[in-house]
C-alpha cells in the first residue's frame, strides 16, 4: 500500500511533469517504492499500486522495471554491494574484490545471503575509474579495494546490521 | 605544472556548494550579466568562443543551440545529459557533487539565450550524492529568484527539476535519455526527427552534457575571445580529463584542450607504474579506437587532432593499459560490457554485441581459434552504421582496433590454448559461471 507519506512525495514528484505526462515521473516513483520496501524489491503488487496511481498501464511499467538495472523484482540485501568490474577497475584488481566476497560470504552475481544481510552484483561501469577497484553500497562508495579490505569491510558491515 | 582552471576552481571550496558560497567566489554574475544581453549575443558569444559538445560528440554548442526552431510559441525544453556511464569517465559526477550551482548558472544562461522555460537535470541513478546536491541546490535557486516566475528580477521565467535514471548505459545518448524522461524504457529514437524539432514530449528539445553546461558562465564571464585562447583552434577553453588505469597518479585533471596525450600521461599523471611501460591508452571512453604506445600518444587531446589520429576524444576519458595487461582479457571486459548494455531494440547491434562478446569470451578461455579473430571483424561491418543509434559502432571501434593494432598479441594467445589472467601473465583456471560457455 502507498502510505500517507509516501503519496505526498509522490505528489510533489508529479508535479514536476506536465500534467499530461505523468509517466515521466514512474522512474522516480519506482525508486521510492523500491527505496522503502523491505527486501528493496518491487513486487507485481507494487508495480500495480504505482501504475494505478500515475493511471498508465501495469504492464508499461513492468517494461521499465525490466529495463533498468536499479530495479529489482527480486529480493536484495541489506547491504546490496555493487562491485564495479569494467575495464578500468579490472585493470587495477576487482577480480581479487569478486573473490573476496565469495569466500567470505559464499555468494556470486545476483546472488543474496541466506541472512538477507549481503548480495552482491556486478555492476557495469560506477564512473569513479580513478580510484578503482570501487564498490557501492547504499550511497557509500569504496575505493581503492583490496581483497583484505573488502573482508574487513564485511565484517563490519555484518557486525552493523 | 598549473595552468588556470575554472570548471574546478571550487572543488576544494566545499562553501561554494551553497548559493551563498557560490556567490561569494563570484556566482551568478555570469547570468546577472547574460540577462542584459540579447539572447542571439549569448548563442554568438558561445559559438566564437569554440565550445564543443563535452559528451563526447564534440558537436559545436552554439550551432546546436541554433537548431532550435524560432519563434515557436509551444513548450520548448532543456535536458541536460548527467547519465555519465562512458567506460574511464568520471567529471560530471564531481562536477554536480561539488559545484552544483555552477551548472545551474549555465543551465539558466543557456535558457535565456535559447527562450526554453523548462529544464530536466537528468541524473545517473547511482549518483545518490550527485542528485541530491543538485537537489538541494535547485530548492535554493528557486528561494533566491535563480528558477522560478522572474529570474534575477528580470521577465524571463525558468523551471528546472533533478530527475533520475535507474541503471542503463544507453540513456546517456540523448534520444534514449528523452525516452527515459518519458518514462519509457530508454530506447533510442530514429533521426530524424532530430531533438531540436521533435524530442521530450513531442516538443522542441536541447540535450547538454553537464560539463557543457558548467563552461558556459565561464565565456559569459570573460567573454568568447578569452575562452577560445585558453584552448586550440576550433576547441576553446580548458577541458576535464579523467585518467585511469595502469598509470602513476591517475584521476581528474583540467588542462587547456591543447595539451597532448603524451603530456597529459607522462607531465601530470607521473607516467607508467614502477617497473612498467605503456602499451596502449584509450583516449575517449572505452568507444574511442584505442592507441598504440609510444607511437601514437604524441597527440593533441582536442577534437579534431583525435579525430585526424583515427580516434576520437569522446568523453575524454583516458583509460591506460600497460605491458603486465593482456589484450585478449581487456577487450573481453569490454565486448561484455556492450553486449550487456545494448538495448535490444536493433538486430545488429543486440545480436552483434552478444555475438562477438561470446566468440572472445572463448578466445580469453583458451578456447579459440585464429579465424575467430576474423570472423569478429566480419561480423563488425554489418553492425557498423545498420543501427538507431550508436552503441553499436562503439562496441566495434575497440573491437576492431584492438584485434588490428594487437594482432600477434591476439594469435599468440589463441596459439598459447590457455586462459591467462588479465594482468600479470599468469595461466588461470576458467571460472565456473564461464565453463561450457561458448
Amino acid at each position: 500500500m502507498i502510505t500517507a507519506e509516501l503519496k505526498k512525495k509522490f505528489d510533489v514528484l508529479l508535479g514536476y511533469y506536465p500534467a499530461d505526462q505523468r509517466q515521466a515521473a514512474v522512474i522516480p516513483l519506482l525508486h521510492l517504492m523500491q527505496d522503502t520496501a523491505s527486501g528493496n524489491y518491487l513486487t507485481a503488487e507494487s508495480q500495480q499500486l504505482v501504475a494505478d496511481y500515475i493511471g498508465m498501464p501495469v504492464s508499461k511499467v513492468h517494461e521499465v522495471v525490466s529495463f533498468y538495472t536499479m530495479l529489482s523484482e527480486k529480493p536484495r540485501g541489506k547491504n546490496h554491494m555493487l562491485v564495479c568490474h569494467t575495464l578500468p577497475c579490472d585493470l587495477t584488481g576487482c577480480s581479487s574484490v569478486v573473490s573476496a566476497i565469495a569466500d567470505k560470504l559464499h555468494i556470486h552475481d545476483g546472488e543474496v545471503t541466506k541472512d538477507g544481510k549481503f548480495s552482491m552484483e556486478e555492476a557495469e561501469c560506477l564512473a569513479r575509474c580513478g580510484e578503482g577497484p570501487v564498490m557501492q553500497i547504499g550511497e557509500t562508495v569504496y575505493t581503492h579495494l583490496t581483497a583484505e579490505k573488502t573482508a574487513a569491510l564485511i565484517d563490519e558491515l555484518a557486525r552493523k546490521s | 605544472m598549473s595552468s588556470p582552471i575554472f570548471l574546478t576552481k571550487n572543488f576544494k571550496n566545499p562553501e561554494a556548494q551553497t548559493y551563498d558560497g557560490y556567490v561569494k567566489a563570484g556566482g551568478y554574475a555570469a547570468l546577472k550579466k547574460a540577462l542584459t544581453m540579447k539572447p542571439e549575443e549569448i548563442i554568438e558569444e558561445v559559438k566564437k568562443g569554440n565550445l564543443r559538445g563535452r559528451g563526447g560528440a564534440g558537436f559545436p554548442a552554439g550551432v546546436k543551440w541554433g537548431f532550435l526552431p524560432k519563434n515557436y510559441t509551444g513548450p520548448k525544453y532543456l535536458c541536460v545529459n548527467a547519465d555519465e556511464g562512458e567506460p574511464g569517465t568520471f567529471k560530471d559526477g564531481p562536477l554536480m557533487e561539488f559545484d552544483p550551482h555552477q551548472m545551474l548558472e549555465g543551465i539558466a544562461i543557456t535558457c535565456y539565450a535559447t527562450d526554453i522555460h523548462s529544464a530536466y537535470v537528468y541524473i545517473r541513478g547511482e549518483f545518490h550524492k550527485a542528485f541530491r546536491a543538485v537537489e538541494l541546490a535547485i530548492e535554493e535557486c528557486y528561494a533566491k529568484g535563480i528558477f522560478g516566475p522572474n529570474v534575477m528580477g528580470s521577465n524571463f521565467s525558468l523551471e528546472c527539476r533533478p530527475h533520475p535514471g535507474a541503471g542503463a548505459y544507453i540513456c546517456g545518448e540523448e534520444t534514449g535519455l528523452i525516452s527515459s524522461l518519458e518514462g519509457k524504457k530508454g530506447f533510442p529514437k530514429l533521426k530524424p526527427p532530430f531533438p531540436a524539432i521533435k524530442g521530450l514530449f513531442d516538443c522542441p528539445t536541447l540535450v547538454n552534457n553537464v560539463e557543457t553546461l558548467a563552461c558556459v558562465p565561464h565565456i559569459i564571464n570573460m567573454g568568447a575571445e578569452a575562452w577560445a585562447a585558453l584552448g586550440c583552434e576550433k576547441n576553446g577553453g580548458t577541458k576535464l580529463y579523467c585518467v585511469s588505469g595502469q598509470i602513476s597518479k591517475p584521476g581528474l585533471y583540467e588542462l587547456p584542450h591543447s595539451v597532448t596525450l603524451k603530456e597529459l600521461l607522462y607531465d601530470h599523471c607521473g607516467g607508467p607504474l614502477s617497473g612498467r611501460t605503456i602499451k596502449a591508452v584509450i583516449p575517449g571512453g572505452s568507444s574511442a579506437k584505442i592507441l598504440k604506445a609510444p607511437d601514437e600518444i604524441d597527440v593533441r587531446m582536442d577534437f579534431d587532432s583525435l579525430g585526424k589520429a583515427g580516434t576520437m576524444l569522446g568523453s575524454a576519458a583516458v583509460i591506460v593499459i600497460d605491458d603486465s595487461t593482456s589484450m585478449v582479457r581487456a577487450l573481453d571486459n569490454l565486448l561484455r560490457f556492450y553486449a550487456h548494455e545494448s538495448c535490444g531494440q536493433c538486430t545488429p547491434c543486440r545480436e552483434g554485441t552478444k555475438w562477438i562478446s561470446k566468440i572472445i569470451r572463448r578466445v580469453a578461455n583458451g578456447q579459440g581459434e585464429i579465424e575467430d579473430l576474423d570472423k569478429i571483424l566480419g561480423i563488425l561491418t554489418n553492425m557498423v552504421g545498420n543501427t538507431i543509434c550508436v552503441l553499436a559502432d562503439a562496441a566495434a571501434f575497440p573491437a576492431e582496433s584492438f584485434i588490428k593494432k594487437f594482432r600477434p598479441e591476439f594469435e599468440e594467445y589463441i596459439k598459447r590454448g590457455k586462459r591467462m589472467s588479465m594482468t600479470g601473465w599468469r595461466e588461470e583456471a576458467v571460472p565456473k559461471a564461464m565453463a561450457g560457455a561458448h
